[in-house]
């Protein structure tokens, strides 16, 4: 089933400030799309929405191209997975995850029978054998939330929901259960969205990210796509480690605060600026400045550089691959960036990567 | 030390002041023997009286849980203007005075009352017969069943409902299957301390009931008159049942959070 989200806008009932604003996005049949972003960016809200446990202001929800905002929660045949499981208590793991059926209307009830086979079918699929008899509280942590899984697969929906389902996990049963529900989600082909705060968690999962930032949609697309081309700095530093290195924008070139770091060119306007490095496209070079790198400590190919210039007290502290057989302190040196974006507060001034050519090391 | 301190005198002061009334009055109930104490059984106007307590107990205590329930999933699943007030009213009933809850109601259905005369003329007294005698006691065991499952709603969340409307239940399914089981405890509390309240009730019964003997006297009104008119014994032996009726119910009480707390509802 695809959902799509056409322009909606979700304001706070307490203070009026908008939760979510003016957010449209399609999310394809059979796919599995992540909403990420920090906590407040209003991810949950528009799950919510779709669910319709929530209600919105304006645009529309529409599910395979049919409008559902005037179709109460109940009635949308979507599963929803909570974040604190949400299990009744009272129930036994059998009664929980039959309940979608049991509460049935007499017309479309399945028996008993019926009722007891498919529960154990999913418990089966969750690979909880044998726990049907007894309580969530005598569960782990993940058996819990795989419990919560099948009773929302129960009634067969249309459509998953997944409010940072793995949240209340140990990292070792996460990232288990994640690989266990990107299996589930191939062999059921169930439209899925699930939200996340972790970006590692999305990319591994999703096929589409969406990411969240103030109650709108700041980027949408593969992880890929989100990484080589970020809409934003916000996105590029929510897609991997990123250096910030402020500075300004002078007769086309981009010349960092800190000296010893070398110029390059751009064709943004004159200003203040940042210039945004993924840590692999900057380089130090020794013999070319006046200031002096030492490594801190390395991890495999990765070292961690304290960069002091030459000024003394200015400095920079930056993750980047170390060559096998590194000095531990580098002396005048000068740091060199083979590619970044330049951003002046939260947008690009250019919006492709610049990659510098070589402008001779500005002395200041 | 302090804590054994501290123990001592809690001790001390329940040995004073909670253990002794009791006790006296079984005591002065067997003051003259089993014989005298059973024979108070044998007069018709003690029968009437426990048995119209048990029915204005049982009356208000069906009336009041199906309120209580209402009142607690109203007050704990919607916002709306006027809620903060409407909590104070429920809660009224503990601050304001039994008898003068009595009088509010002698003032609606009395004679003098705005429908009494009506309701009398067409045969359906309120006042001065046990109609009137369950209204005062409803009055006054309102906030009960509220209260106690108020926090425990709080406490359960709203999850667990929004789960249970997802797989498709309506709003009764969500109040039967999943918010009352959820809070059993809280209810059975609830229920149970209405039921000891009720039976006890004396100030606002003792307005509306005009204290015929053998028509409209539950057994605290009954202990009084027999008191009144010397009869110790028989006063006494009412007194003593009344007091074991409330220590069952404040036992059973006991036994249904205990067996709670070993199933571990925690989870």
């Amino acid at each position: 089933m695809s959902v799509n989200l056409d322009h909606i806008i979700r304001v706070s009932p307490r203070n009026g400030q908008p939760i979510v604003d003016d957010v449209s996005l399609t999310v394809a049949d059979g796919s599995f799309t992540a909403l990420v972003g920090p906590s407040g960016a209003g991810k949950t809200s528009l799950l919510r929405i779709i669910a319709g446990l929530d209600p919105h202001q304006g645009g529309q929800v529409s599910i395979d191209g049919a409008r559902v905002d005037n179709l109460a929660a109940r009635e949308r045949n979507i599963g929803f997975v909570f974040q604190h499981y949400a299990l009744f208590a009272h129930m036994s793991v059998a009664d929980n995850i039959g309940f979608g059926l049991s509460i049935r209307p007499r017309r479309t009830r399945p028996t008993r029978a019926e009722i007891a086979s498919r529960v154990a079918e999913l418990l089966d699929l969750m690979q909880l054998p044998g726990v049907g008899g007894r309580y969530p509280h005598q569960l782990s942590g993940g058996q819990r939330q795989r419990v919560a899984l099948a009773r929302a697969l129960a009634t067969g929906p249309r459509l998953l929901l997944l409010d940072e389902p793995f949240g209340a996990l140990d990292p070792l049963v996460r990232r288990q259960i994640r690989g266990w529900l990107r299996d589930l989600h191939e062999r059921l082909g169930l439209t899925t969205i699930l939200v996340t705060h972790d970006r590692q968690e999305a990319t591994e999962l999703a096929d589409t990210i969406a990411l969240m930032r103030h109650g709108r949609i700041v980027q949408a697309g593969t992880a890929r796509q989100l990484e080589e081309s970020p809409a934003s700095p916000f996105v590029m530093e929510f897609t991997g480690d990123v250096i910030r290195i402020p500075g300004r924008v002078e007769h086309g070139l981009f010349i960092a605060d800190m000296p010893d770091i070398h110029a390059f060119a751009t064709t943004g306007a004159d200003g203040r600026a940042d210039v945004l490095i993924r840590p692999s496209d900057i380089r130090l070079l020794p013999e070319r400045g006046g200031a002096m790198a030492w490594l801190r400590q390395t991890r495999g190919m990765l070292g961690t550089y304290d960069f002091t210039t030459s000024v003394g007290i200015q400095g920079l502290r930056f993750e980047t691959v170390v060559p096998d057989g590194a000095a531990p302190i580098v002396v005048n040196c000068a740091l060199d960036i083979s590619a970044g974006r330049i951003a002046r507060d939260d947008a690009w001034i250019q919006p492709v990567a610049v990659t510098a050519t070589a402008v001779p090391a500005l002395r200041t | 030390m302090t804590r054994f301190m501290f123990a001592s005198i809690v001790y001390l002061l329940v040995a004073i002041m909670i253990i002794p009334p009791p006790v006296l009055v079984f005591v002065m109930a067997l003051s003259h023997g089993v014989g005298t104490m059973l024979a108070t059984f044998a007069d018709p106007d003690a029968l009437s009286a426990i048995r119209l307590t048990v029915l204005v107990t049982a009356a208000t205590v069906v009336i009041n849980t199906g309120f209580g329930v209402m009142a607690a999933w109203t007050l704990s699943q919607f916002r709306f203007p006027g809620r903060g007030l409407l909590i104070v009213l429920v809660e009224l009933p503990l601050s304001v005075s039994p008898v003068v809850g009595g009088l509010i109601w002698l003032l609606v259905f009395g004679t003098q009352g705005w429908w009494g005369k009506v309701l009398e003329q067409w045969g359906y007294p309120i006042m001065f017969a046990p109609p009137g005698m369950v209204l005062a006691t409803l009055f006054v065991t309102f906030p009960y069943v509220t209260r106690t499952l108020m926090p425990m709603l709080a406490h359960n969340g709203r999850e667990a409902e929004e789960a249970a409307v997802m797989l498709g239940a309506g709003l009764w399914q969500v109040l039967w299957h999943v918010t009352l089981p959820g809070a059993r405890l809280a209810l059975v509390s609830g229920v149970l301390l209405t039921t000891a309240r009720a039976m006890g009730e004396f100030g606002a019964v003792s307005v509306v009931s005009g204290h015929i003997p053998g028509l409209t006297e539950t057994m605290p009104l009954h202990i009084e008159t027999l008191y009144n008119g010397y009869q110790t014994v028989a006063a006494f032996t009412m007194a003593a049942l009344l007091a074991l009726m409330a220590i069952t119910v404040v036992i059973a009480r006991n036994i249904v959070e205990r067996r709670h707390a070993r199933m571990g509802i925690a989870a």
